[in-house]
């Protein structure tokens, strides 16, 4: 029985974590790494791992919204995560203008307005039961416009020093952000396995009215939830305007699709209640260096939406064939 | 008793949202009841109720599928490619570009028969590959659409009758057809509760496969009519229609759950969503607040909607799981 | 005639013997019971039976030939139907559509004939003496109305052996009775059934001969036709004991004992509870220490009572007092903090996370309420989790199984256990024995009674008469939204129940008109 949908309360072992699926996940890196540098001689380098490694991070981040909102259940998803991540762009820019003194200012704003319109999405899907598919859809467009008319579009300002540094810099030849990621997803992951909000959170996803009567507000928490989901995605364009120095529209478009692929990818199952970051952060990874070896090839756009398209296709109809047998 | 039948069925809601949304659009358009514009507004609508048909075949039957719009796209660029002058060329790929239509379908509707994918991953990662394929075949919008075939598409006939309201209409007489059949009423069963479906011996993959291709139809028919008003191949000319074709599918009483709504509602929301943009483009917004107004409405819709079920929110939880 | 005959049928699961030695016979135009406890191997029989699982061994005849069911749609060509709790209906299409659902006649063109399916509908629920219109949508109907037509769409198929697997959980005695009135038709048609129930009071009435199972080969039978129809002589035959009859204190005792008790007041008190058209001016008063009932018709307002009581079900007007503390009881958590714990009756819709460890089932709601430290006592988890396994006896005893591999059984000790473990003052069962055999309840109600005698206070609702009788100090007869009556310890009788749960003024006249007698 694959393993992929047993949180625990326990010591967080390598099942708990994902399993059989992570291993085969982590296999694929391996092999596109290897075949990367078949074909692109340098590809394996530490310089180059690494590189590809701090895209991944900014996927990671937005993964990790849309983790929690699909493991609340209720067939959670959040399709407004890119355009919350552009917004986020756009007004961390505008908040930041180039000074490291307007980091908390910028990060607040950026937090504040991702958790409103995360909350909003919560509202809609919540208590008026709208299908979460159609409203962070919705929104999204909504969240579009709002940078449109927040901008004016021309989105101003620029990333003040110490951002560029988290966004581009080492230390010991390791990207600043992925130290920092590595710190998110130890967190995150103790939080899911070993902190009251995440083993309430398995129990939402899993069966919401047996939530309910174990004294869970399930519609309140899962609003909330959303919330979280739209505050990360702001923060992961706070991230990215570090990695670009300045703002353009519309940077949070490749993500969406991508970080619900991750996600599935990753073992978290749409179904809700189950599954660990640590696998949607893998699956991130997959992705990221997937493309990577798309660009490599140097083939074009047309080329790697298909490739990508093609594979996500088939790891998803593998899985769910592997756990049905 | 018949009148409490129509009151309760579930494209009730957006047909009175229809009829609002028409009387608003009257006010803000000149000249709305005029033919020349009513024409136009056939022209412009039906490629969506097209679309919304598609759409909500599929959710009917308890899928969904993001990758319609893409395969609009695939099509025009397909057909744009290939068409000449000749009436044999215009006929021969019409024909091909239907058959592509139910080729993307069906494979679509083969692998989630039987190996069950979450849909959403699924056709996302087909959108993905056809937008590619799209890119591949033309890179930039372009490709040649003979007058003839386009000329078609705005002529009138018999003085009355545009030919998109034609297409609608033969559309129309194909979703009558439909449920007569067996096959479409355990299209329903297997929407409404795949187990009881199973349990009474239906085939359930064979009944994904038939509601995929259905929507294969219905998504030929509307790539016929975006070449027709467009006479482009473009690779990214679909991709409005797959937000729209879900939005006005709910909006029109579909439930994401399956099982429940019928093509009359779709038929609206396709409507109601047409009308909506026209008003946004009428009422002089600027085009900033376009996009965001079009999301707020689609979410006002929605709640509108959504007010039989809101109702039941504000009041007493009704529900004592059983 | 022996319309089906199974020998020495064998079934394996993943290392479990589900069946090692299974026999069985149905004879033409008979009822024939099959009991067993849980985990006694009668419900893969059933499936087998019936078609949905292949056996490892073993011989199947039906009407004499020997047979090799690959499916139940193999098992409908030798006209054999089984009727499962319905699994089978749509609820958003109507009874007709559905009774004819998978076999709808077809004109040219497959186009559907409506007229006929219609007319089919109607005749079979006319043999069963149901009175529903065809054209109502199957999610409008009640549960008892959706099992009949389930039963309904099986007669469809014209079968000669029907498969009833627990038609009667969760209904009343009157929905028992109108179900009893469609197999005693069909008995009249020569249809054979066999009738799988928990209930063995049940058995004892509507069966003619019954078969029992215990740990995977068949333990004996019963025939009424030389035995009497006596529940005593079935029990044996399912635990393999004597039953230890229960040591029910005489209720005049009881009496001093709660008295006694409610020196301190009344655990919980509702005045004037209504909500919207559902329960009209409810009031009642649970003593400490009491087991309370609350009995009649199904559907009458005992679940909304309880669900009001879980802080559950919200906006309705009126006054309740926990401890004689007016509380409002905005929602679960609120209640969970007053005490009050709800045992639900649908285990899998509401009772589990059925994908979750036995572990993470058993401590959900005290992590809910977990405050203070970040991080969760694990150790202390642990030890809790233990106690409580052991506390009910859930079998096996890995706290590291997920639940939806243990038996029905067990899984709903697990519901009971982790309600128990919070200590709660006052208990709510909604109906919480339902599927579970009569050895497990027995221990179970054990246990609550001896929780009750320390001071638990429990509110009881059953739609078995039986569980009432057996178990209450008291009951309260709810109808239309209304407590109608008051029962007393001393005068609890099935009688009574029945005549008071149908709201029938004068006792004497109407006691004909009850079911079963007590």
């Amino acid at each position: 029985m694959s393993s992929n949908t047993r949180p625990r309360l326990r010591a967080v072992t390598l099942r708990s974590l994902g399993g059989s699926q992570l291993a085969i996940a982590l296999a694929a890196i391996i092999a596109l790494f290897v075949f990367g540098e078949i074909i692109s001689p340098g590809f394996l380098s530490f310089g180059h791992l690494m590189s590809v490694l701090r895209l991944s991070v900014f996927l990671g981040i937005v993964a990790l919204g849309q983790s929690l909102v699909v493991m609340a259940g209720g067939e959670g998803i959040d399709l407004s995560v890119g355009s919350v991540l552009s917004l986020g762009v756009c007004i961390s820019s505008s908040l930041l203008l180039g000074k490291d003194a307007n980091i908390p200012a910028a990060l607040l704003g950026t937090l504040a307005a991702g958790f409103g319109i995360g909350m909003v999405n919560g509202a809609g899907i919540s208590y008026i039961g709208i299908p979460p598919l159609i409203m962070t859809l919705a929104m999204a467009s909504v969240v579009e416009g709002l940078s449109l008319i927040y901008t004016g579009g021309y989105p101003k300002g620029s990333s003040p020093p110490f951002l560029e540094a988290l966004g581009n810099g080492r230390t010991v030849g390791i990207p600043n952000i992925l130290l920092l990621w590595v710190v998110i997803i130890v967190g995150v992951t103790i939080i899911l396995f070993r902190q009251r909000w995440g083993a309430v959170l398995f129990g939402v996803g899993a069966n919401s009215v047996t939530a309910e009567l174990s004294g869970i507000n399930v519609k309140r928490f899962r609003m909330f939830v959303y919330g979280v989901s739209g505050s990360i995605a702001g923060l992961a364009g706070f991230f990215v305007l570090g990695y670009t120095g300045t703002p353009y529209l519309n940077l949070g478009a490749p993500y969406l699709m991508t970080s619900i692929a991750a996600v599935a990818i990753g073992g978290v199952s749409l179904a809700g209640g189950s599954g660990s970051y640590l696998g949607a952060a893998i699956g991130c990874v997959l992705l990221t260096t997937l493309s990577s070896i798309l660009v490599a090839l140097r083939t074009t756009e047309a080329v790697r939406q298909i490739v990508y398209g093609g594979l996500v296709f088939v790891i998803v109809v593998a899985y769910t064939r592997r756990r049905r047998d | 008793m018949k009148i409490r039948r129509v009151l309760q069925d579930p494209s009730f809601p957006s047909l009175l949202m229809l009829i609002l949304l028409v009387v608003v659009n009257a006010i803000i358009q000149p000249e709305f009841f005029s033919f020349q514009v009513f024409r136009m507004n056939c022209m412009t609508f039906a490629p969506l109720i097209l679309a919304s048909l598609a759409q909500a075949t599929v959710i009917l039957v308890g899928a969904v599928d993001l990758s319609l719009g893409a395969g609009i796209s695939l099509l025009t660029v397909v057909m744009a490619s290939l068409m000449k002058d000749s009436a044999a060329s215009i006929i021969g790929v019409t024909a091909l570009g239907v058959c592509l239509a139910l080729f993307l379908s069906l494979f679509n509707g083969f692998f989630f028969g039987y190996f069950g994918p979450p849909p959403l991953i699924m056709t996302f990662a087909t959108s993905t590959m056809w937008f590619g394929i799209s890119l591949l075949i033309m890179p930039t919008p372009g490709g040649y659409i003979p007058a003839t075939y386009y000329g078609i598409y705005s002529k009138t006939v018999g003085g009355f009758l545009p030919v998109p309201v034609i297409v609608l209409l033969v559309a129309i007489a194909f979703c009558l057809l439909l449920g007569r059949l067996k096959a479409f009423r355990h299209l329903y069963a297997v929407g409404g509760s795949e187990r009881a479906a199973l349990a009474s011996g239906i085939n359930v993959a064979s009944i994904k496969i038939f509601a995929f291709l259905i929507s294969g139809v219905f998504t030929a028919l509307a790539a016929l009519c975006v070449v027709g008003q467009t006479a482009t191949g473009d690779a990214r000319s679909g991709q409005g229609f797959t937000l729209n074709s879900v939005a006005a599918a709910v909006i029109g009483g579909i439930s994401f759950s399956g099982g429940k709504g019928n093509y009359a509602g779709a038929i609206f929301g396709g409507i109601i969503l047409g009308l909506l943009t026209n008003i946004i483009y009428f009422a002089n917004i600027t085009s900033f607040y376009q996009e965001f107004m079009k999301g707020v409405i689609i979410i006002v819709a929605l709640l509108f909607g959504a007010l039989p079920r809101l109702r039941r929110a504000l009041l007493p939880s009704r529900e004592v799981v059983r | 005639m022996k319309v089906l005959e199974a020998k020495g049928i064998r079934k394996t699961f993943a290392g479990v013997r589900a069946l090692c030695d299974a026999n069985f016979s149905l004879l033409a135009g008979e009822v024939c019971g099959l009991v067993g406890a849980n985990g006694s191997g009668k419900t893969t029989f059933a499936r087998i039976v019936s078609g949905l699982l292949i056996p490892d061994g073993g011989e199947l005849r039906l009407y004499g030939q020997p047979v090799d069911l690959r499916s139940h749609l193999h098992a409908e060509l030798y006209r054999m139907a089984m009727v499962h709790q319905n699994l089978s209906l749509v609820s958003e299409m109507t009874i007709w559509e559905n009774i004819v659902l998978g076999r709808e006649e077809t004109g040219p063109l497959t186009f559907l004939n409506n007229r006929k399916a219609i007319a089919q509908a109607e005749m079979v629920l006319d043999a069963i003496s149901v009175k529903i219109p065809v054209r109502e949508r199957v999610k409008n109907l009640s549960p008892d109305e959706k099992q009949l037509v389930e039963i309904g769409k099986a007669l469809a198929k014209d079968p000669r052996i029907l498969i009833l697997d627990e038609p009667t959980a969760s209904l009343d005695f009157q929905q028992v009775e109108s179900l009893f009135r469609a197999v005693r038709k069909l008995k009249e048609r020569s249809v054979s059934i066999i009738f799988i129930s928990h209930r063995l009071w049940e058995i004892t009435e509507i069966c003619d001969r019954l078969v029992a199972f215990r740990n995977g080969e068949t333990m004996g039978q019963l025939d009424f036709a030389s035995q009497p129809r006596d529940e005593r002589l079935i029990i044996p035959l399912i635990t393999g004991q004597e039953l230890r009859e229960r040591a029910r204190k005489d209720a005049s005792l009881r009496e001093q004992e709660i008295s006694h008790k409610g020196a301190g007041g009344p655990a919980l008190e509702m005045r004037g509870v209504s909500l919207d058209d559902r329960l009209c001016e409810v009031s009642l008063t649970l003593r400490r220490g009491e087991i309370l009932g609350l009995g009649g018709l199904q559907g009458q307002g005992q679940e909304e009572i309880l669900m009001i009581l879980a802080g559950y079900l919200k906006g309705h007007t009126g006054e309740i007092f926990v401890n004689g503390k007016l509380v409002p009881l905005r929602n679960t958590r609120h209640a969970i903090r007053q005490g009050i714990a709800l045992i639900p009756g649908d285990r899998h819709k509401e009772g589990l996370f059925l994908e979750h460890t036995v572990l993470s089932n058993l401590l959900y709601p005290k992590i809910s309420l977990h405050r203070g430290s970040f991080l969760l006592p694990m150790g202390r988890y642990q030890k809790l989790a233990a106690d409580a396994i052991h506390t009910v006896s859930v079998e096996p005893r890995n706290p590291r199984l997920i639940v939806s591999q243990l038996s029905g059984g067990n899984q709903q000790k697990i519901v009971v256990a982790k309600w128990l473990a919070l200590s709660p003052g006052i208990l709510l069962m909604n109906d919480a024995t339902k599927g579970v055999d009569v050895a497990t309840r027995q221990n179970l109600y054990a246990m609550i009674s001896l929780l009750a005698e320390n001071g638990m206070s429990v509110i009881l609702y059953a739609s078995d008469n039986e569980e009432l009788i057996d178990n209450c100090d008291r009951v309260l007869i709810v109808f239309e939204g209304r407590i109608v009556k008051e029962i007393g310890a001393e005068e609890i009788s099935d009688e009574k129940l029945v005549i008071f749960s149908l709201n029938i003024e004068h006792s004497g006249e109407k006691a004909a008109v009850a079911g079963p007698q007590g």
